[in-house]
């Protein structure tokens, strides 16, 4: 989930309003996140202003929004720094990552160690992307085969594979996360409402690591796991149990 | 309360499966989230070279249900034949509406077959329904080269047609379309269907209530290729007095069908 952030976009996601969506689906707690988008670097700067952003947010709303720092990992020292200042100093939960680099990019390899040594999970933006124009966008764009890599590189780490439902090609991206490892997650959300898909992930990456999400969709994401043909003990890993197995690993 | 999806779909899907894509199927579906009736087309019309061959098998396949299942043809206008395949559509098989698809069949909205198809339906109170869409484009075949359809053609279509009554299927941004800006569109006979707006958060769906009034939005789903909770979910979260979802959730287009 996304809120809004002055410059930062994600307008009409202000936190009073997040918070009323939430209240009227039964959502009982956000992890939220303001990152840098339309595939360009984010200065040290623009970095911390977005994060100070989620902060107010969680303060506004304790334990209601938690916060998901955001990084660019080419930022080296200031990220490890930023990253240090919001999960250890100011609580966020974990660390967002956009499209500045892939999430498999040894630029990034200090940032999922620091995260291990955290015991916190990184969520990545993702997406197969298929037409010419939405690759020129973000050619950094992560896709399930790069998280596949890193996860094998790291199997310690969290590491989230985001909105299943937004990012290009989910039937490609869940043929290849079936030999993602243990370290490989993935999000439920996005816009696309295919029949099928919910089903799907669960058939082909399992019950054990798939996490609710809505990034900004909300009643959609919700019936999907709401509606969707699975046990009902299923329904629970997936709206909260598995997520809260991840919160439960911190050791900060 | 009782449902009446305005977006349905019957047949294959060409690049993607769809389960439930049989008419007992989409009944099954129907049943299983409390939908009483639905209007629907036949995907294969949008593939086939001749749409009407499509029209005959949504023909056949809902003649066992047309208390549930109400037809709405396909044609293409520069496809020769189309009037007397309208005359098939109505007067033989019932059929209580029109869909277009200027993307996939490459016509424009405005061109002369199209406005000549618009108005002979609109002569047969036929509504025109055109979705925006029928897939992400971020997750399109590689052989599908279709492009959204833009809310701007379809004004430009209600300007030259203003008789007609068109049905955007698979709506989304109207709030900043020609729809809620242009002031001489501001009475024109287009209604939208909701399944990708928002009751909360973004608020779209409110949003349009209050700007278009409540008689200009529809209920739809696009059941079996996309899962009909959302749509439910929006119609029940707005908060608005019950007539009102009753409105959109099944009257605004029983009035298009005449009904």
């Amino acid at each position: 989930m996304h809120v809004a952030g002055g410059a930062h976009r994600f307008y009409g996601c202000e936190p009073d309003a997040v918070i009323d969506a939430a209240d009227r689906l039964g959502i009982e707690q956000l992890a939220c996140s303001i990152p840098i988008t339309g595939g360009r670097r984010a200065t040290p700067d623009e970095v911390r202003e977005c994060n100070e952003l989620v902060l107010g947010a969680m303060r506004r709303y304790p334990n209601r929004i938690l916060g998901y720092c955001f990084l660019d990992p080419g930022n080296e020292r200031d990220a490890i720094d930023e990253l240090n200042r919001c999960v250890v100093r100011e609580g966020f939960i974990g660390v967002k990552l956009y499209n500045q680099f892939k999430i498999n990019d040894p630029v990034v390899f200090p940032i999922i160690e620091r995260t291990i040594e955290l015991g916190v999970p990184i969520l990545s933006h993702a997406g197969r992307l298929i037409r010419p124009q939405d690759i020129a966008q973000q050619p950094l764009c992560s896709h399930a085969a790069d998280f596949v890599d890193v996860g094998r590189r790291f199997p310690e780490a969290m590491i989230i594979h985001g909105h299943i439902a937004g990012g290009g090609d989910w039937q490609w991206t869940l043929k290849v996360l079936r030999d993602a490892p243990p370290s490989i997650y993935l999000d439920t959300s996005g816009s696309v409402m295919d029949a099928g898909l919910l089903e799907r992930c669960v058939c082909e990456f399992g019950d054990e690591r798939l996490l609710f999400g809505t990034d900004m969709t909300m009643e959609g994401n919700v019936a999907r796991v709401r509606d969707a043909d699975i046990t009902e003990q299923q329904r629970e890993k997936i709206f909260h149990g598995n997520f809260e197995r991840v919160l439960a690993r911190r050791r900060a | 309360m009782k449902f009446l999806d305005a977006n349905a779909w019957l047949g294959h899907y060409p690049f993607r499966a769809a389960p439930d894509n049989t008419p007992e199927g989409l009944l099954r579906l129907m049943d299983r989230h409390g939908i009483e009736q639905a209007v629907v087309s036949s995907l294969h019309s949008v593939f086939y070279s001749d749409p009407h061959s499509g029209n005959d098998e949504l023909a056949r396949w809902v003649k066992p249900h047309r208390d549930r299942l109400i037809p709405c043809a396909t044609l293409n206008p520069q496809y020769p034949g189309w009037e007397r395949d309208l005359t098939q559509c109505c007067d033989e098989w019932g059929m209580r509406g029109l869909r277009l698809f200027p993307s996939h069949h490459r016509f424009s909205l405005v061109a002369s077959p199209c406005l000549e198809l618009v108005r002979a339906a609109a002569e047969r109170g036929l509504h025109v329904a055109i979705p925006l869409r029928l897939e992400d484009r971020r997750q399109r075949h590689w052989m599908d080269e279709t492009d959204e359809v833009k809310l701007a053609q379809i004004a430009d279509l209600a300007r030259a047609c203003p008789d007609a009554n068109i049905v955007v299927l698979e709506s989304v941004s109207v709030e900043t379309s020609p729809f809620a800006l242009d002031p001489s569109l501001a009475n024109a006979r287009v209604s939208f269907e909701f399944s990708r707006m928002a009751s909360v958060l973004q608020r779209s769906i409110p949003q349009l209530i209050e700007k278009l009034g409540p008689r200009r939005l529809l209920f739809g789903t696009g059941m079996p290729l996309k899962i009909p909770g959302p749509a439910l979910l929006k119609l029940d979260l707005l908060d608005v007095p019950p007539q009102v979802k009753a409105q959109l959730g099944r009257e605004n287009m029983r009035a298009l069908l005449g009904l």
